[in-house]
């Protein structure tokens, strides 16, 4: 797998901002109420953000794949569903963390806490339905990411239309100045991270299509006949 | 007759629920008696959430990567199998 110099840069970004992000939160200022579990929030938010991100960007991919039928929008839908799948796994892992000590139990049917769910089981939907699904199975993993990337607005406005116990969208704005160092650099680590990691995984997608298209060639110049490669 | 069914039956009802109510609540507070020792409430240490939850982010990052890397590898072997097969 060949990444290009922007990307090598940004991987070299996102590495060292990984290093430095724990030696920046474990300086931050403890939060009274929750105490030193609290500092899960520095890792767990950027998760949250960048699992958004991706549904939007698979979103993107599947509306140039349904509508303009462009290959490279499938590509890039199938490769931010699978990090969305990874990036979803870590925020729905690290929220009840967080809970167990905030709230006593590690899962609430909050309504934050389950559509962050429900979006995470249609992006394992889209993962599947894209694999099994047969001639049409593309197309309708697009649909499915579609729906998928509809969720996120209300995943961010449930706390604020609906009572929950989740803690508000105005935590990160009006978070102390000693907190913010530890908060962005985490955020920015992993967003940058996220475009690494997708250039990576687009990268393996377009050399899965061009072996497809060797197979074709081989297949009709009859050199695949009794003799797999 | 048919009044006088409704009638008892709403009485009926009204006595049942009555009596539930006034039933002591099983699942109320109950105050600590004195001389009452309580057992030590259960509590797992922060550090160790706070540890499992970036073990767990790094450790699925790092799983993640490998899984690409194997991946690209085989699509790798498999382009270079198909391009030797393939005259030039």
């Amino acid at each position: 797998m060949k990444l290009r110099p922007v990307s090598l840069v940004l991987a070299a970004l996102a590495t060292a901002g990984l290093l430095w992000a724990p030696f920046l939160i474990l300086g931050a200022p403890r939060e009274p109420t929750m105490g030193f579990v609290q500092k899960i929030f520095y890792f767990h938010v950027p998760c949250a953000w960048v699992c958004f991100l991706s549904a939007f960007v698979c979103a993107f991919g599947a509306v140039a794949y349904l509508f303009r039928d462009a290959e490279w929008g499938e590509r890039l839908a199938a490769s931010a569903a699978e990090l969305t799948v990874l990036f979803g796994l870590c925020t729905l892992v690290t929220g009840p963390l967080w809970a167990r000590k905030a709230w006593g139990h590690w899962w609430e049917w909050d309504v934050r806490l389950t559509l962050t769910l429900l979006l995470w089981m249609i992006f394992i939907a889209y993962l599947f339905a894209r694999r099994y699904g047969g001639p049409g199975g593309k197309k309708l993993a697009a649909g499915l990411a579609i729906f998928g990337a509809a969720n996120v607005p209300l995943i961010y406005l449930s706390v604020s239309i609906w009572r929950s116990i989740h803690p508000k969208t105005s935590v990160v704005p009006t978070l102390d100045p000693g907190m913010r160092p530890a908060f962005w650099v985490s955020f920015l680590t992993f967003t940058i991270l996220y475009f690494v990691l997708l250039e990576a995984r687009v990268a393996l997608e377009r050399a899965r299509a061009s072996l497809d298209a060797l197979y074709l060639e081989a297949e009709d110049r009859g050199l695949l006949d009794g003799d797999p490669v | 007759m048919t009044t006088l069914r409704a009638f008892t039956c709403t009485l009926a009802l009204f006595a049942v629920t009555t009596l539930a109510h006034a039933a002591p609540d099983s699942e109320g507070f109950v105050p600590v008696q004195p001389g009452e020792v309580l057992a030590a409430s259960e509590s797992i240490p922060a550090r160790n959430l706070v540890a499992a939850a970036y073990g767990f982010i790094f450790a699925a990052l790092a799983v993640w990567t490998v899984t690409v890397q194997v991946r690209s590898r085989r699509i790798e072997a498999d382009v270079a199998a198909l391009r030797a097969k393939l005259p030039r």
